[in-house]
């Protein structure tokens, strides 16, 4: 009998404690809903220091560490030669750098070491290869102003510390966005936005494209330059290019076809804007940089990522399907992407060897020559506006589409042309 | 005399205390289930704060969240399946596992598109929305809960 007592007893106490637990943590102790402010000097660029201080944003930014391949199979951040999926690459980009490097990139902590380790830098590189690789381009810039772009690359690493970390996108006074590329800032002023300016949700996507966007070097200064000057699509780019900006005519010449080239670099930031996300003023950060909840406090992902690996997080914020139908929607447009985007550089692949044959006729039409050449640059453009951007067309399906169809058309017309000039059929 | 030794009897007090505390329960019963239909308890949890946020603002404000989270039947059937939801809310709640985008079960959205016809079932009436597996909440997902009236983003304690 006593033993029984002792037992309900000890039930109780256990239901209560129980109790009391759930009662706290549900009503009484809620999660933090803010984040408390720290003093970070200006010039700090240690990412650990301020993940002291900001702990669930540091933690996820770790991940960034992580190598992986994507969930659908497109991009990841596995390290391995594009060129074994995409064997076109070689032929295109023959005579120049990317033809004997070209990686799948690896996420933000990496940046600074994949800039030491790609075969793409010689003795020859200049300062500019840095800009969007560090946060101490700030006070590369602030001392020297653009005169670090002409500088050989080797003369700036030493002052080089830490890769793309916290302080490239955050002023920590404040803890508000910033962008700290200056040919950013000058590509928008021309475009007249203001970016000091700029809105939160409006930086939610600048802080983005200030690095992730096509750029060249001006061939006196080498300073880094956006071509946004006429637009964002890649018409607009290739129409701006062809006048030929502060002298800047190609980027190599072909040695098959001996077509000025140009050479696009990641248009992530161009093509997701003229998309249905961008035109709906959807932010990259809304599916990059989600909100999620670590034991109920909730903070901005910093593991910027392919949003595949948190459907939940990312798209299920507005889009009501199940995780599984959303990433086959987004499976079934890359597969699309991917599959003209074959056809596109294995076509391009094909002209370059026509125009190179027919070049080498003895009796061969000049003017039609020429033609074609300047056929096989736009295709190529439209094809590695593409090829070159992060998403396999999914920032924005149908332009991304109509471009390659487009880069298709312009292939087979260059390689129409070479056969006409040559008057042979290759 | 018999009546008198009926009062005495300890049948006749258990039974009387039985049903003084059988009222009482009744009530607590029933006051905390009215109780927990409230928006401002339903609201009170942390991790209901942003979908509370949204539905004081839109067009369904007058409703509270049990007019609509709650099956259309009966009350056995309404008070199976709060016990049910409100363990699982409580489970995680305490667990605080909850992630920042809360979506609907399957049985949750059917719960919901029901409770959509029983105010609105003259507007389907002539249509083929009538025929069977009609998902209201497809087109009409941001009428309560959505985009743009939360109280969104971090905020910076100075």
């Amino acid at each position: 009998m006593k033993s029984k007592n002792v037992f309900l007893s000890a039930l109780l106490g256990i239901a209560l404690i129980i109790l009391c637990i759930i009662l706290v943590r549900v009503f009484l102790l809620q999660p933090s809903e803010t984040v408390k402010l720290a003093a970070i000097p200006d010039t700090e660029y240690d990412p650990a220091v301020w993940g002291k201080h900001y702990p669930l944003e540091y933690q996820s930014y770790l991940k960034n560490k992580e190598m992986a391949p994507s969930p659908t199979g497109f991009g990841g951040s596995i390290k391995e030669q594009k060129s074994i999926k995409e064997p076109e690459i070689l032929v295109n980009f023959k005579g120049m750098a990317f033809s004997k490097d070209y990686t799948e990139d690896r996420g933000h902590p990496y940046a600074m070491d994949d800039l030491k380790e790609t075969k793409r830098v010689t003795p020859a590189t200049v300062g500019s290869c840095m800009t969007c690789k560090t946060a101490n381009l700030r006070d590369i810039y602030k001392t020297m102003g653009w005169n670090y772009a002409k500088k050989p690359l080797a003369e700036l690493m030493p002052l080089i510390k830490h890769p793309i970390v916290c302080a490239n996108c955050h002023d920590p006074k404040t803890m508000k966005l910033r962008v700290s590329n200056p040919a950013f800032m000058d590509a928008m002023q021309r475009r007249g936005i203001d970016v000091a300016k700029a809105s939160r949700e409006d930086m939610r996507s600048y802080v983005c494209g200030q690095c992730h966007a096509e750029y060249y070097f001006k061939p006196d200064d080498k300073r880094v330059t956006f071509p946004w000057d006429k637009g964002l699509k890649p018409p607009d780019m290739y129409a701006y290019y062809k006048e030929i900006p502060s002298g800047f005519d190609m980027d190599w010449l072909h040695p098959d076809s001996q077509a000025k080239m140009l050479k696009a670099q990641h248009p992530d930031f161009e093509l997701f804007s003229e998309g249905v996300h961008g035109k709906s003023g959807v932010s990259c950060a809304d599916c990059h940089m989600p909100y999620m909840r670590e034991k109920g406090r909730k903070y901005s992902s910093h593991w910027v990522t392919s949003p595949m690996k948190h459907v939940q997080a990312s798209c299920r914020t507005c889009h009501t399907q199940d995780e599984k139908w959303l990433l086959e929607r987004v499976r079934t447009t890359q597969n699309n992407v991917f599959q003209l985007q074959g056809i596109a550089g294995q076509t391009i692949a094909r002209a370059h060897d026509v125009i190179g044959k027919a070049g080498a006729t003895p009796e061969v039409n000049q003017a039609e020559l020429s033609k074609a050449r300047e056929l096989i640059r736009n295709a190529q453009w439209f094809w590695d506006f593409i090829a070159a951007e992060n998403s396999m067309g999914f920032h924005n399906p149908d332009q991304t589409l109509n471009t390659l169809g487009q880069s298709i058309d312009l292939a087979h017309q260059a390689i129409a042309t070479a056969n006409r000039a040559a008057g042979k059929q290759y | 005399m018999q009546i008198e030794n009926v009062k005495k009897s300890s049948i006749f007090k258990f039974l009387i205390s039985g049903i003084v505390i059988g009222i009482i329960l009744a009530a607590v019963a029933v006051g905390a289930y009215h109780q927990s239909g409230d928006a401002r308890f339903c609201g009170s949890c942390h991790s209901m704060k942003p979908v509370h946020q949204q539905w004081k603002t839109s067009n369904h404000h007058q409703y509270t969240c049990t007019e609509c989270h709650l099956p259309d039947t009966h009350i056995i059937g309404q008070v199976a399946y709060k016990t049910q939801a409100g363990i699982n809310d409580l489970i995680h709640e305490t667990a605080r596992d909850y992630p920042v985008a809360i979506g609907l079960s399957d049985r949750a959205r059917q719960i919901v598109n029901g409770n959509c016809v029983r105010c609105h079932a003259s507007t389907i009436a002539s249509t083929p929305m009538t025929q069977g597996g009609a998902d209201c909440i497809k087109c009409h997902r941001y009428l309560v809960h959505g985009r743009g009236n939360d109280q969104g983003g971090i905020k910076i304690e100075k």
